[in-house]
C-alpha cells in the first residue's frame, strides 16, 4: 500500500525548506496571482523554481494553489500562467474554479487537486469532479471519518483530508460576510474573520443574549484521527496555515510525521505522546471539527480568537561543534540552566540543558534577543537545524 | 428575458404572473417558507402546463441523497427543473436516469464567463451569475455568446452565511439563559459596531444569515437584456412588498411609484470594489 502524503504548507521558501526537512511529503505554496491567502507572502516564479528545484532534490512534491473564485481581470492571466508552473516543474495545483481546471486539463499535465472552497461534501460531488478530470479532491471539512471512509470505499479518485490548522465556521466557498462587511473579498483570500466577530441576537426588539455571540471555529486537530485515516486509504493528510511561521510548520511536520511513521511501523504511542510534540505550536484552542461528530459547542470559539505569540520557541541551531557547543539563533528569551526540548528531524523528541551561555565570547545570563547568535553547552549532540523549544 | 418566482402555495400558482414557480420542500430544501411534500404534489398535480423548479439549495452528504431521491421521484415528471448549488445531484439524477432542467445556483461562485462553459458538456442547462460581482463585470459576462443560459438574482436579501454548525443551539449550550431559537425566522443578528439587523435562522440543515438590505436590479434592467432568466428571491420579504415588485418586473407599476413606497432598496455590489487588504 502506497504510504499516505503529509501535506504542509509553506508561506516562504524557508518556511518550505523547514516543512520538507521536518518531515512533509509535500509542500504546497501560493503564487503571486490567483492565490487565496493574500497576506502570505507568496511566491513569484523565481522562488516557484528554486522551491522545485529544492524539493526535487528530496524526492517530494510541490503543489502551486490557483485557487482564487476569478474574477474578469483574472481570467486572462490563467493559460500562461499554468504552462509557466509546468515549465517550472511544479507537480500540481490546487483549484476550485471550473475554467482554471479546464485550463490546466487542455493545455497542462499538472495534477489537478479540487480545492476545499468547492466544499466537496459527498461521494455523489467527487464522482462528478471525478468526471470533469479532477485527478484529487480535497473534501469538505464537514465531512466525519465515517462519511470519508465510504467516499473513499465507492471512489478510487485521490482523497485529500484536512487533518490541522484554521477552519472556516460556513461551508468553505459560502460565506460572504467579509465581502459584505469590510468589502474584503473571502473568494478572493480577503477574508476579514467576521464569523469571530461579535454580534448580539434579536428578536422582536429584544437582546437575546447576554455574552456575545460568536461564530468562529476552533483549529482543527486529529492526532487521534490519523490511524483511521491511514488504514481507510485517503491518499493526502493536509495541514492548513501558509501564513504561519517557522516553529509552527516545523513542529507540526515533526509531530505528524512521527505519527504517520509510528502508524506505519506498528510502533503507535498514546495519543498525549503526539499531543505533547505538538506543544506550544497549537496554542490557539483546537478540536476534531466534524471528524467525530457535527461541530458543536466544543468545536465553536466564544473566547477571543488572537493567539498568543510561541514564547517558548527559543532557537534554531546552526552548528554543533566536537564538544557539544552549540550556536543558536535566539528566537525568544531564554536563561542559562533552562531545560529544554530538541526537534530533530527523524529522531524523538530529546532532553537536553542550556549551560554556559555565552554571547560573542562572553558568558551571559540570558539570550535576549531574537535573531542574536548565542552559543551554550548541550549535554548530547546536536544538529544543524534542530528547533529548540522551553521543557514545559 | 424571463422571471423566476418563489411561491408557498397553490394559491399563488394561480394568481403570480411568471414563467417559472419555485418551491421549498421540508427534509430537502432550506427556506424561511418551506412547504411539505404533501403541498408540494399538490401544486405539481394542478400545475396546468406551468413550470414549476424545486430549490435544493444545500450541500448534501450522502446520507442526504436517498431522501433527495425519494422526493423528487415523487414529484418526476410534473416537476419542471431543479436549482442547486450541489454538483453531486448531477451524478445523481444522471445515475438514476432524472431528466430535469437544471440550473446551477451557487451563489457565490460563476464570477466570470469562463467559468460557465466548464458546465457545457453536463446535464446542467442554466448557470447563475455570482451575486458578487460589479455591474460591469456583469457587462462584460453577458456581452459573450452565449452557450448557456443564464440566471440572475435581481432582487431580495442575498444570503451571506451557510453554515453546517448548529450556532444557535451551541450557543445555548454555552450560555444557559439563551433560549431554544429553531425554525424561527424572525431572529436578527447584529454586529457590536454596526446598526444593521441581518435576519438568520437556524434549521435541521444548519445556519443561515442573510444581508440586511433588499438588493434591486430593476434601475439596471437593460443591462440584463441577454439574460435568460431573473429570480427574484424572497426570503424576508413581506407578501405585499413580493407581489408588488412581481408587478414591477411585469411591467405593471411604474418605477418611480414602487421606488417612492420601497426607496431603501440597493443595488448590492454594482459600484463596490472588492479587495482583498484591509482597508
Ligand atoms: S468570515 Fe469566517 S466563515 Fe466566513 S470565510 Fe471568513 S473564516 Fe470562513
Amino acid at each position: 500500500m502506497k504510504k499516505i502524503e503529509l501535506l504542509l504548507p509553506a508561506g516562504n521558501i524557508e518556511k518550505l525548506k523547514y516543512a520538507i526537512t521536518y518531515g512533509a511529503d509535500s509542500v504546497y505554496v501560493g503564487g503571486k496571482i490567483l492565490s487565496l491567502r493574500a497576506q502570505a507572502s507568496n511566491f513569484s516564479l523565481d522562488d516557484i523554481k528554486e522551491a522545485c528545484e529544492y524539493v526535487h532534490k528530496y524526492n517530494k512534491k510541490i503543489y502551486v494553489t490557483v485557487n482564487v473564485i476569478p474574477r474578469e481581470s483574472e481570467i486572462a492571466l490563467v493559460k500562461d500562467y499554468l504552462i509557466n508552473l509546468e515549465k517550472l516543474g511544479v507537480d500540481g495545483i490546487i483549484v476550485s474554479s471550473p475554467s482554471i481546471i479546464k485550463t490546466a486539463k487542455d493545455n497542462t499535465h499538472l495534477h489537478v487537486s479540487i480545492s476545499t472552497q468547492a466544499s466537496t461534501s459527498s461521494l455523489h460531488s467527487t464522482l462528478f469532479y471525478k468526471s470533469l478530470g479532477a485527478d484529487r479532491v480535497v473534501l469538505s471539512r464537514e465531512l466525519s471519518l465515517d462519511e470519508i471512509e465510504y467516499i473513499r470505499e465507492n471512489t478510487d479518485t485521490e482523497l485529500e483530508v484536512f487533518i490541522h490548522g484554521g477552519m472556516c465556521s460556513a461551508y468553505s466557498g459560502r460565506c460572504t460576510l467579509s465581502n459584505y462587511f469590510s468589502l474584503r473579498d473571502a473568494n478572493s483570500g480577503g477574508c476579514a474573520h467576521s464569523c469571530r466577530w461579535n454580534y448580539d441576537v434579536y428578536k422582536d426588539g429584544v437582546k437575546l443574549n447576554k455574552e456575545f455571540f460568536r461564530m468562529g471555529s476552533k483549529d482543527l486537530v486529529s492526532i487521534s484521527e490519523i490511524k483511521r485515516l491511514v488504514n481507510m486509504g485517503v491518499e493526502c493528510l493536509k495541514i492548513e496555515g501558509r501564513m504561519k511561521s517557522i516553529s509552527y510548520i516545523s513542529t507540526v511536520a515533526y509531530t505528524y510525521r512521527r505519527l504517520i511513521d509510528d502508524i506505519y511501523s506498528n510502533n503507535l504511542r498514546p495519543y498525549e505522546y503526539y499531543e505533547y510534540l505538538l506543544g506550544d505550536a497549537q496554542n490557539r484552542e483546537a478540536a476534531s471539527g466534524f471528524l467525530n461528530h457535527e461541530a458543536g459547542l466544543n468545536e465553536t470559539l466564544y473566547v477571543s480568537s488572537d493567539s498568543e505569540a510561541n514564547k517558548n520557541f527559543l532557537g534554531i541551531v546552526l552548528s554543533c561543534d566536537k564538544d557539544n557547543t552549540i550556536t543558536l539563533e535566539v528566537r525568544n528569551y531564554f536563561t542559562d540552566n533552562e531545560d529544554i526540548e530538541v526537534l530533530s528531524p527523524g529522531e524523538d523528541l530529546k532532553i537536553s540543558k542550556i549551560s554556559e551561555l555565552s554571547k560573542e565570547g562572553e558568558r551571559v545570563d540570558a539570550a535576549r534577543h531574537a535573531l542574536e547568535i548565542v552559543t551554550f553547552k548541550s549535554i548530547i549532540p546536536l544538529k544543524e537545524g534542530d528547533l529548540i523549544r522551553r521543557k514545559k | 428575458m424571463k422571471l423566476f418566482v418563489e411561491i408557498k402555495s397553490r394559491e399563488e400558482l394561480n394568481t403570480i404572473n411568471s414563467y417559472g414557480y419555485v418551491i421549498s420542500v421540508s427534509s430537502v430544501s432550506s427556506s424561511p417558507f418551506n412547504i411539505t411534500l404533501d403541498d408540494a404534489l399538490d401544486i405539481l398535480n394542478n400545475s396546468n402546463g406551468k413550470n414549476i423548479y424545486l430549490k435544493l439549495n444545500l450541500l448534501y452528504h450522502d446520507k442526504d441523497y436517498p431522501i433527495v431521491l425519494d422526493y423528487v421521484k415523487k414529484m418526476y415528471p410534473m416537476l419542471t427543473g431543479i436549482i442547486f448549488q450541489d454538483l453531486g445531484l448531477v451524478t445523481l439524477f444522471e445515475q438514476n436516469n432524472i431528466k430535469l432542467d437544471l440550473i446551477y445556483d451557487p451563489g457565490t461562485f460563476n464570477t466570470v464567463y469562463e467559468d460557465t462553459l466548464f458546465f457545457k458538456d453536463t446535464s446542467i442547462s442554466t448557470i447563475s451569475l455570482s451575486r458578487e460581482i460589479s455591474l460591469s463585470e456583469i457587462d462584460a459576462f453577458l456581452k459573450n455568446k452565449k452557450e448557456m443560459c443564464y440566471l440572475y438574482h435581481a432582487y431580495g436579501h442575498m444570503l451571506m452565511f451557510y453554515s453546517l454548525r448548529k450556532h444557535f443551539t451551541n450557543f445555548r449550550l454555552h450560555e444557559e439563559s439563551f433560549p431554544i431559537i429553531k425554525d424561527d425566522y424572525n431572529v436578527y443578528l447584529k454586529e457590536e459596531t454596526r446598526n444593521e439587523f441581518y435576519p438568520a435562522y437556524e434549521d435541521k440543515h444548519g445556519f443561515f444569515i442573510y444581508r440586511d438590505e433588499v438588493i434591486n436590479i430593476y434601475k439596471y434592467i437593460d443591462h440584463f437584456d441577454n439574460i435568460d432568466y431573473l429570480m427574484l428571491d424572497r426570503p424576508y420579504i413581506s407578501d405585499s412588498e413580493y407581489k408588488d415588485t412581481i408587478s414591477l418586473y411585469n411591467g405593471l407599476i411604474d418605477y418611480t411609484e414602487y421606488k417612492k413606497k420601497y426607496p431603501d432598496q440597493t443595488d448590492g455590489y454594482f459600484f463596490k470594489v472588492m479587495g482583498v487588504k484591509p482597508r
